[in-house]
């Protein structure tokens, strides 16, 4: 390789990287999402899915979590899981089919839940759905940005999860998407909007 | 000048050591991009099947069919598989929603069944990574991080290397100075147009 080459490419490798000093300063007033961080934020619509007419609710607060914050760990039982978040502590245990009547006297309030994985969002893995046992079908849907990324194929697993209990208003069209992608029953069937009882996690395990 | 021969024989050699990747980046690329329009990673296949009421599965006086699907879960599963023709267990069972009895197969829906009591049907439900779209996908959105994040890096080094060259390696009339400036400039124009009409500029 000529002379002229090697200066050339030294060049262009220094400006990259004075590109990179240049920005690691500003990175500390604007946010921005590395494998190694915990949740960090960067602004994008709403919703990819398109218009939110389409039903879209994956991202209610509008902004996409870049980095999982999940990792495989051994849990106190010996068992290998996945967690999200923050480790759970020892928030009171409610049943998912207790939570839409107890709703008002929930809310703001960390509770944990447990059962199946019943839907997630693909997309931008913001929330995930959990049922019980019980064979109620009653379900809870689990917000799980800005804490964490559902992990790819949690559908069918089971989860615990930790958060606070809040009630969410869905428009029509948005429960219909519900509905009709992830098979979910929505509360108060043609009602201008529903409400629903919403779980924002801080910390959930996957096995 | 020699200068411009040398970029030549660089920019030629780096543009065929990014051949590949950057046929799989534009080919994932346009996937995502679209991704209001499918899911770019994996394709479900939903199979009806009439397989009759509870009562009719199970062999007993017909009932409220929710009521009797839960009261006798158990049975009911076994005959469900049976009829479909599925051998070994399901891992789970739960009920997704009051009409809707899940048998799960395996994870991330990639074999799951769901019944719907009311309405005698089952649903076969199988995901599966799109050939092709998923393993392209998986690489240029990152989704293994470790070395390839330095890969990836270093490809868009390349790429820049390969814009600068290229806007470089022609003079004349038809090179920046000329047909090949303004053709750059409408490039820009592009971006800048895209950032201003969909609001990009202060998103």
């Amino acid at each position: 390789m000529s002379t002229k080459a090697l200066s050339f490419l030294s060049a262009a490798a220094l400006l990259v990287w004075g590109c990179d000093q240049g920005g690691s300063a500003s990175q500390a007033e604007t946010p921005t999402a590395t494998a190694a961080q915990p949740s960090t934020h960067a602004k994008t619509p709403p919703c990819e899915h398109g218009d939110e007419t389409e039903g879209c609710d994956c991202s209610e607060e509008g902004t996409a979590v870049t980095a999982d914050n999940v990792q495989t760990i051994t849990n106190q039982e010996g068992k290998t899981i996945q967690l999200g978040g923050q480790e759970l502590g020892n928030a009171e245990p409610i049943a998912i089919a207790d939570l839409a009547a107890k709703a008002d006297e929930l809310k703001g309030k960390l509770v944990r839940v447990e059962g199946n994985v019943a839907a997630m969002c693909h997309h931008k893995r913001s929330w995930f759905t959990l049922v019980g046992d019980d064979q109620s079908g009653s379900y809870v849907r689990v917000l799980t940005a800005p804490a964490f990324l559902v992990p790819p194929g949690s559908i069918g697993k089971t989860a615990r999860a930790e958060g606070t209990i809040d009630v969410v208003e869905i428009n029509p069209a948005t429960a219909k998407h519900f509905a009709e992608r992830h098979k979910l029953a929505m509360p108060d069937d043609g009602a201008a909007s529903a409400k629903q009882v919403v779980l924002r996690a801080v910390g959930a395990e996957f096995n | 000048m020699r200068w411009r021969r040398t970029l030549v024989i660089l920019h030629r050699d780096v543009g065929y050591l990014c051949l590949g990747i950057t046929l799989a980046y534009a080919i994932s690329g346009v996937a995502v991009n679209h991704r209001q329009h499918w899911d770019y990673n994996f394709t479900t296949d939903t199979d009806p099947v009439d397989v009759g009421s509870p009562a009719a599965l199970l062999g007993v006086a017909a009932g409220a069919p929710g009521e009797l699907a839960r009261r006798q879960q158990g049975a009911l599963v076994q005959r469900l598989l049976a009829v479909l023709g599925r051998e070994g267990q399901p891992q789970r069972v739960y009920w997704r929603s009051p009409d809707r009895l899940t048998l799960v197969f395996e994870t991330g829906e990639r074999d799951v069944v769901d019944y719907l009591p009311s309405e005698g049907r089952a649903e076969q439900i199988k995901r599966r990574p799109r050939a092709v779209f998923r393993q392209l996908n998986f690489l240029h959105l990152n989704e293994g991080k470790g070395l390839w994040t330095y890969v990836a890096d270093s490809y868009a080094v390349a790429l820049f290397f390969m814009a600068i060259s290229g806007a470089l390696i022609v003079k004349g009339k038809k090179g920046l100075r000329g047909r090949g400036g303004l053709l750059a400039l409408g490039g820009f124009g592009v971006v800048l147009l895209g950032l201003l009409f969909y609001g990009g500029l202060n998103p």
